[in-house]
């Protein structure tokens, strides 16, 4: 059985069977038997339903549309979903992407996968891709087992699936949203336009502060090695930032929440940042934006909810992506940065830490990882590793500007350099 | 009965997104679910709750341990019977 596949592969795809070859099946294996039905635990999980394999694998399958041509399938598991896809006349092309190589030798040793790998409309990839294809669909269960090589495609396909959720949870469903920018309309009229930076900073090195952990420490970094570049710095880095020294040029704000947002700038010194605007999309809450004693630039995110209000009052557009550090870059790459420093881009628990200057967590509580720039996993959360890569496509679609991450400690960001303060 | 209906259907909601990978969604409706269940629980007759027990530590260890096509597969065809057949 092992044989007869590997032949197969060795005969289509050497490139994928050469990898195959050196790779050992996993040790951790116990086949699962209910009733008919035959399935596969693998180091504590199970990879396909030990009840119906077909009904689920006809269920996955099912987010791709049943009259598409082509189609991805991103792992393999014990080769069900392929087999549910190619079942399909209309299916021409087939792109099966293994993510574990471990854990398809070892399905090779249980259960036969020459049949769909026959298939001429099969192509099977490994994954060296950085981009997920559509229409696609996954089988979880080979998500949570990834190689390290797949672990930011892995990131991309979860973050794809979890789009629908996402996008219930942002969704106004109480017009709360609505009417607080309803309720700012007065404010966004009278307040600036954060457009007025753009092209400001032109060829220069702008430093963009997010507020994880690292940020106490390259703050301090700042301090000492500033040379008057610009600095930006989002609502939640300001007191790291301020108490090493360093007055930012930008502070930016997005997020509706009062409480979380006001205890941002709870004990800072507001009067002597005077001269430091703010922008902010006003679905912020006014008495945040009433607070701020500077100037007050407004930027709307590519949302449906500023549809109405940008047509009475246009003003900056900036990426939003979930993470108030996406407005925060596109500002400086709009004001003409030719270099961006990163600075507590974390997306992620160095030290344990959820954020700069706040408690450690508990360690049992972190479930989820992502590799920091040493290689070395580190605790963080899906909307963390959801924001991350999305910042890395941002950077992807941006080279004509130099990205730096002046922290190894936090998650490695695809597409920058490591930053060293005393260069 | 409106009720009643409405329980199974986020019962399938949630395991039909833990087979699609979907784990904000699939987190989502489980907890969501849990809190319906523990209120349908106090009218089961003890029998069924004895039989119920059991399932119910097997589904929270293997969702804490992320064993999500175990979770769908205990709720699906293990719990969904006992609790509303």
């Amino acid at each position: 059985m092992v044989q007869e596949t590997l032949h197969v592969i060795q005969k289509r795809w050497p490139k994928v069977a050469k990898r195959l070859e050196n790779e050992k099946p996993t040790r951790d294996v116990h086949l699962v038997q209910v009733g008919d039905e035959l399935s596969l635990r693998v180091n504590g999980l199970l990879i396909g339903s030990a009840y119906n394999r077909v009904h689920e694998a006809r269920l996955q399958a099912s987010l791709v549309p049943a009259l598409a041509e082509e189609a991805t399938v991103y792992g393999i598991g014990l080769g069900d979903l392929p087999r549910a896809l190619l079942e399909r006349p209309c299916i021409r092309k087939l792109q099966v992407v293994c993510l574990s190589l471990a854990l398809l030798r070892t399905v090779f040793e249980h259960f036969d996968q020459s049949d769909w790998l026959k298939d001429p409309r099969v192509e099977l990839l490994l994954p060296d891709m950085s981009t997920i294809s559509f229409p696609m669909a996954a089988v979880p269960s080979e998500l949570s087992m990834v190689s390290s090589e797949a672990e930011a495609l892995k990131d991309r396909v979860l973050l794809e699936l979890d789009t629908p959720y996402i996008r219930e949870r942002h969704f106004d469903q109480s017009g709360e949203i609505a009417q607080r920018i309803q309720s700012n309309a007065g404010r966004v009229a009278r307040d600036g336009d954060a457009a007025s930076f753009f092209g400001r900073w032109k060829g220069q090195r702008v430093f963009v502060a997010a507020a994880g952990p690292t940020l106490e420490q390259t703050s301090q970094m700042l301090a000492v090695h500033h040379r008057g570049e610009p600095v930006v710095v989002v609502d939640a880095g300001l007191k790291p930032l301020l108490a090493a020294g360093v007055t930012p040029n930008l502070v930016i704000s997005i997020d509706d929440k009062r409480e979380g947002v006001l205890s941002f700038f709870l004990g800072v010194d507001l009067e002597a940042l005077r001269a430091v605007p703010l922008v902010y999309f006003p679905r912020l809450h006014p008495d945040v934006i009433d607070l701020w004693e500077g100037p007050k630039l407004v930027a709307y995110a590519e949302h449906s909810h500023y549809q109405e209000i940008e047509a009475r009052y246009p003003r900056a557009r900036l990426f939003s992506s979930g993470s108030v550090i996406h407005p925060a870059v596109d500002l400086a790459v709009k004001a003409g940065a030719a270099e961006i420093v990163l600075m507590g881009t974390d997306f992620s628990f160095p030290g344990n830490r959820f954020r700069a200057g706040a408690h450690l967590l508990q360690e049992e509580r972190v479930r989820h990882f992502v590799s920091n720039g040493y290689g070395q996993a580190v605790g963080t959360m899906p909307n963390f590793r959801g924001y991350l890569r999305d910042l890395e496509t941002y950077i992807s679609c941006h080279p004509e500007v130099r990205f730096y991450n002046s922290s190894r400690d936090g998650a490695a960001i695809a597409g920058t350099e490591f930053w060293e303060f005393a260069r | 009965m409106i009720q009643f209906e409405n329980e199974q259907l986020l019962l399938q909601d949630c395991v039909r997104c833990f087979r699609l990978g979907m784990e904000g969604m699939a987190g989502d409706r489980f907890a969501k679910y849990i809190d319906v269940l523990q209120e349908r629980l106090a009218g089961l007759a003890p029998g069924i709750l004895v039989r119920l027990t059991p399932v119910l530590s097997e589904i929270l260890l293997a969702q804490q341990r992320r064993d999500f096509i175990w979770v769908a597969d205990l709720m699906e065809y293990r719990l969904r019977p006992l609790v509303y057949d």
